[in-house]
């Protein structure tokens, strides 16, 4: 796992969070440019996974191994889960932008948990 | 979370579609139950391959919501009657779930070696465990599905 990766992508939920919210209040789908974003997020994780992986094939120890593990694997499955909830593109309203805010906030949850459960040391 | 019509608003004079669009608070209710589903399930999946001796009870319990977090998934994004009552069940189930397993795990803690999802009525998890179901059954019980209008006379 990456300590900096980890921490830009709970930065970066944040932000596609908040955008969802705010498109959600204004009772409207956050839109194509935020799918894309999600897109980018899921990327990110999972880049993070496979860094992950093999940091730990090359040696690295987590603090609590299987718990780490569940999290790697929550972090790639939640948003590709939470948005099959979605509705087809063009029907889109306030609350697919609802749905992507909950993907998003519980990566942000899982992406700190990964840093919590890494265990100190050679982070990188 | 009570807005009207829950979102999705249809264009008009287009093409009707040939499967209904599950009503958007259903809809999110569903990506919370799946996150949750994923949540205990790889919590209790952990718990029981490595260390499934220590905190049978509240693993179990773990693995036990797992599965009423999946089915409530698959319920709540269905729309035909029978799904409905499913959906009803699970979050009667979940409700009952996390007041029982919180008043229990706060009048006995020793019966629990280890956390579960439900503990302390789902403080671990931000208390949205218990605030879930009250979502639900109130989304469940409040507003008629179309496809379900011919459901029963107590459909108000």
């Amino acid at each position: 796992m990456s300590e900096h990766l980890a921490a830009t992508i709970a930065l970066y939920a944040a932000m596609l969070a908040g955008w969802a919210i705010l498109g959600a209040l204004r009772r409207r789908d956050a839109g194509s440019l935020h799918r894309a974003g999600l897109v980018l997020l899921e990327t990110a994780t999972v880049v993070q996974a496979t860094i992950d992986i093999v940091a730990q094939i090359d040696g690295h120890r987590p603090l609590e191994r299987a718990t780490h593990l569940g999290y790697v694997a929550a972090s790639v499955l939640i948003l590709p889960l939470a948005l099959l909830s979605s509705a087809p593109t063009r029907e889109r309203g306030a609350w697919d932008a609802a749905i992507a805010a909950i993907a998003c906030l519980a990566t942000l949850v899982v992406a700190l948990r990964l840093r919590a459960t890494w265990g100190a040391g050679d982070g990188g | 979370m009570a807005v009207s019509s829950g979102g999705a608003r249809r264009t008009e004079g287009g093409p009707p579609r040939a499967a209904p669009i599950v009503a958007g608070p259903a809809r999110a209710l569903a990506a919370t139950y799946a996150v949750f589903a994923l949540a205990a399930g790889a919590r209790s999946g952990v718990q029981l391959a490595t260390n499934a001796s220590r905190a049978p009870v509240a693993y179990t319990l773990s693995a036990l919501a797992a599965v009423v977090y999946l089915v409530g998934t698959v319920a709540l994004r269905r729309t035909s009657p029978g799904a409905r009552r499913v959906a009803v069940t699970v979050c009667g189930v979940e409700l009952i779930g996390v007041l029982a397993v919180g008043a229990w795990s706060q009048a006995d803690p020793g019966a629990f070696a280890d956390q579960t999802v439900w503990s302390g009525f789902g403080a671990g998890y931000g208390h949205v465990p218990l605030v879930l179901p009250i979502l639900g059954l109130l989304w469940l019980t409040r507003a008629p599905r179309a496809s379900a209008s011919t459901e029963g006379p107590a459909a108000t």
